[in-house]
C-alpha cells in the first residue's frame, strides 16, 4: 500500500531508472530494505546490466600490491568495494593469498598458487556477491604469466572468456609462432585457438602484461602488441610507436583505446592507437599537476617556490625531477616524482599522495565494482 | 533565442506554432510544439495524432510539474538541440540550468520523474532520477524505507541475517 500523503515514485522507475544509477556498495547496503529490493539487486539480470553500464562510465583503478588485498583507486571511496578476498577463500589454509589476474565489468579472475608453488588453482567470479567458479586447468603445467579476461552480458546470462598466449613453435632462432588457449563459459573446457601469431622470437618474450580494450585482449610483446579478439577468435599483431623503445612506457587502456604512457621532461604524453596509427597526445605535465594541487605539492617540499609565484624556479625543481609511471587505468595514474608516489585523476585533475606500499609496476587494472552473476556453473561441477 | 522578442507579440498569431496543454489538475499550458514535441515522445505523438488544435490532456501530470517540464524543455531545444548530455552543445548554461531545476524539493522532484516519465522526456528523468540516486547515498536503511515508502517485509531474525552478510559495505 503506498501511503497517499506523499508523492509516490513507481516500483517501476525506482527499479530500473533510479537504483541502477548508485554505486554497487550502496546497492548491497540497499538489501537491507526489504526483500523485493534484496531480490532486485542480486537477482535480476536486467538490472545488473543497467546497473553495470553506469558504474563503467567511471570505473576504480584496482592496483596489486605486496598485500593480500589490492588497493583501489576511485572518484567516491565509499561507494566501491568488495568484502576480503582471503575471506572468501578462507578454507584455503594451505594456499598463498589469492591473486587478481583479470578485470572485467566486475567479473575478475583469481589464481590460488600453493604454498609450495607447485598447484595452482583458477577462480572466475564476483567478489562482490562471493559467487566463485572453480575452472578447469589448462592441458599443460606451464606457469600461468597472465590471463586476459573479456565479459558478455546476453539475454541468457553473463558470459566469460579467458586467453593465454603460448608460444606454439618456433621455426628458426627469429620467428615463432604463438597460440591462445581459450575458455569459453559456453564450453568449459580449454581449446587451443584456431588463429595463431607468428613473431619475433626474443629471449625476453613474455606476455606478462594484458589489457582488455573494449573486448580485445592486448599483450606487449618485444616491440610489438600482440592482440586476441574475445568475440571473434581472431589474433594479430601490431607495432608499437617507434619512439616508445627510448621512453619509459606501459601499454594500457585509456579512454577506449589501446594506450601507452610515456614521460619526458616532467610531462606525460599519452599514445593512443586509432584503428591504423598511433597519435601522441600531451595528457599533462608534472607543473600543471602542481599548480592544481598547491597544497599537496606544497606537502612534498616544493612550497616556497609555489608560494613565491616564481615559476622558473618551480620549472628548475621539476626539471631536475624524475618522474616515472608506475601504472596507468581508468583514468587514474600512478606516478613518482622524486620518489614519492602520486595517485592521479585524469577526470577531476586533483592528485594526492599514496603511500609507498610496493606497487608491481604494470599491476594496475581498470576495475568496475558491479552486480553481474555468472550464472554459468557447468564448469564448476 | 530569436523566440524571445516574440513573447508579448499580437495575439492573432498565437496559435501559430503553439500547442495547447492541459495537466491533471486542470491548469492549461500554451507551449511552443516545436521545443516540447522535441524532448517529449509523448506529446510528439500527441500532435501527430491530429491533438494540435484541442487541448492535450496529461492526466497524471500536476501543474507545478508541467511548468517545470515545459522549461526544460524550452531551455534543451533552444540550447542544446534537443540532444542530451552526451552533445557537444550541451554549454554551461544548460549544465547550470540542470543543476538548478535539480535542487527543488523532495516531492516536487518525485512528481518531475513521474512526469518526465510520462511524457517520455528522456533527459529529463534521466537528470531527474541521478538526482534522486545521489540523495540516496548515504541515507540509512529506515530513512530509505520512509522516502520510498517501502513497507519492511523482512521479520527482524531475517533482517538481522542480510545485515550480518552485508557488514562489509555497512562502514
Amino acid at each position: 500500500m503506498k501511503n497517499a500523503r506523499w508523492p509516490c515514485i513507481s516500483d517501476d522507475l525506482i527499479a530500473y531508472r533510479i537504483l541502477p544509477c548508485l554505486p554497487t556498495k550502496d546497492l548491497v547496503r540497499l538489501q537491507c530494505v526489504s526483500k523485493s529490493w534484496r531480490s532486485l539487486i542480486l537477482n535480476d539480470p536486467y538490472f545488473a546490466r543497467l546497473q553495470v553500464a553506469h558504474a563503467r562510465s567511471r570505473p576504480a583503478l584496482l592496483v596489486i600490491t605486496d598485500k593480500p588485498e589490492p588497493s583501489l583507486y576511485t572518484a567516491d571511496p565509499n561507494s566501491v568495494g568488495f568484502p576480503k578476498l582471503c575471506k572468501q577463500f578462507d578454507d584455503q589454509r594451505y594456499w598463498h593469498p589469492p591473486k587478481i589476474m583479470a578485470s572485467c565489468k566486475g567479473i575478475i579472475c583469481v589464481s590460488l598458487v600453493s604454498l609450495s608453488w607447485d598447484r595452482m588453482l583458477l577462480y572466475v567470479g564476483n567478489p562482490v556477491l562471493n559467487n566463485w567458479i572453480l575452472l578447469p586447468p589448462p592441458f599443460d603445467d606451464d606457469p600461468i604469466v597472465s590471463i586476459g579476461l573479456a565479459v558478455n552480458e546476453m539475454e541468457s546470462g553473463v558470459g566469460y572468456k579467458l586467453a593465454v598466449p603460448f608460444r606454439r613453435y618456433d621455426s628458426d632462432e627469429l620467428v615463432m609462432e604463438v597460440s591462445f588457449k581459450v575458455l569459453a563459459s559456453a564450453k568449459g573446457s580449454w581449446e587451443i585457438s584456431k588463429e595463431k601469431v607468428l613473431t619475433y622470437s626474443s629471449p625476453f618474450w613474455s606476455f606478462r602484461y594484458v589489457t582488455n580494450v573494449e573486448g580485445t585482449l592486448f599483450w606487449e610483446h618485444h616491440e610489438k602488441a600482440i592482440w586476441f579478439d574475445a568475440k571473434e577468435e581472431r589474433c594479430g599483431t601490431l607495432s608499437l610507436p617507434s619512439q616508445f623503445k627510448y621512453c619509459k612506457h606501459r601499454l594500457g587502456e585509456w579512454n577506449g583505446h589501446l594506450s601507452f604512457m610515456t614521460t619526458e621532461n616532467g610531462e606525460i604524453s599519452i599514445w593512443s592507437w586509432n584503428k591504423s596509427c598511433w597519435s601522441k597526445k600531451l595528457l599533462l605535465t608534472i607543473e600543471a599537476v602542481a599548480r592544481e594541487n598547491f597544497h599537496f605539492f606544497a606537502s612534498l617540499g616544493l612550497r616556497m617556490n609555489l608560494r613565491n609565484r616564481k615559476s622558473e624556479s618551480l620549472e628548475a625543481i621539476l626539471r631536475r625531477s624524475t618522474v616515472d609511471i608506475l601504472t596507468f587505468a581508468a583514468n587514474f595514474i600512478i606516478f613518482e616524482v622524486n620518489e614519492k608516489r602520486i595517485c592521479y585523476d585524469a577526470i577531476t585533475g586533483k592528485a594526492w599522495r599514496i603511500s609507498k606500499n610496493s606497487i608491481n609496476r604494470k599491476s594496475g587494472l581498470s576495475y568496475v565494482n558491479s552486480l553481474l552473476k555468472l550464472t554459468n556453473t557447468r564448469v564448476a561441477e | 533565442m530569436a523566440t524571445t522578442g516574440a513573447s508579448d507579440g499580437a495575439s492573432a498569431a498565437k496559435k501559430e506554432g503553439l500547442v495547447t496543454l492541459m495537466s491533471g489538475d486542470g491548469e492549461i499550458f500554451e507551449v511552443e510544439a516545436a521545443a516540447v514535441a522535441a524532448l517529449s515522445v509523448t506529446i510528439r505523438h500527441a500532435i501527430e495524432e491530429g491533438f494540435g488544435d484541442r487541448p492535450i490532456p496529461l492526466p497524471i501530470v500536476g501543474a507545478r510539474a508541467l511548468a517545470l517540464a515545459v522549461e526544460y524543455c524550452r531551455k534543451h531545444h533552444s540550447l542544446g538541440g534537443g540532444a542530451g548530455e552526451d552533445s557537444a552543445a550541451y554549454d554551461d548554461e544548460l549544465r547550470a540550468f540542470d543543476h538548478n531545476l535539480a535542487k527543488v524539493d523532495r516531492d516536487t522532484l518525485f512528481d518531475l520523474i513521474e512526469a518526465a516519465n510520462y511524457l517520455e522526456i528522456e533527459g529529463l528523468l534521466n537528470l531527474m532520477c541521478r538526482t534522486v540516486a545521489e540523495m540516496m547515498k548515504g541515507k540509512s536503511v529506515e530513512e530509505l524505507r520512509r522516502t520510498f515508502d517501502v513497507s519492511n517485509d523482512y521479520t527482524p531474525e531475517e533482517e538481522e541475517e542480510v545485515r550480518r552478510e552485508v557488514s562489509w559495505a555497512l562502514d
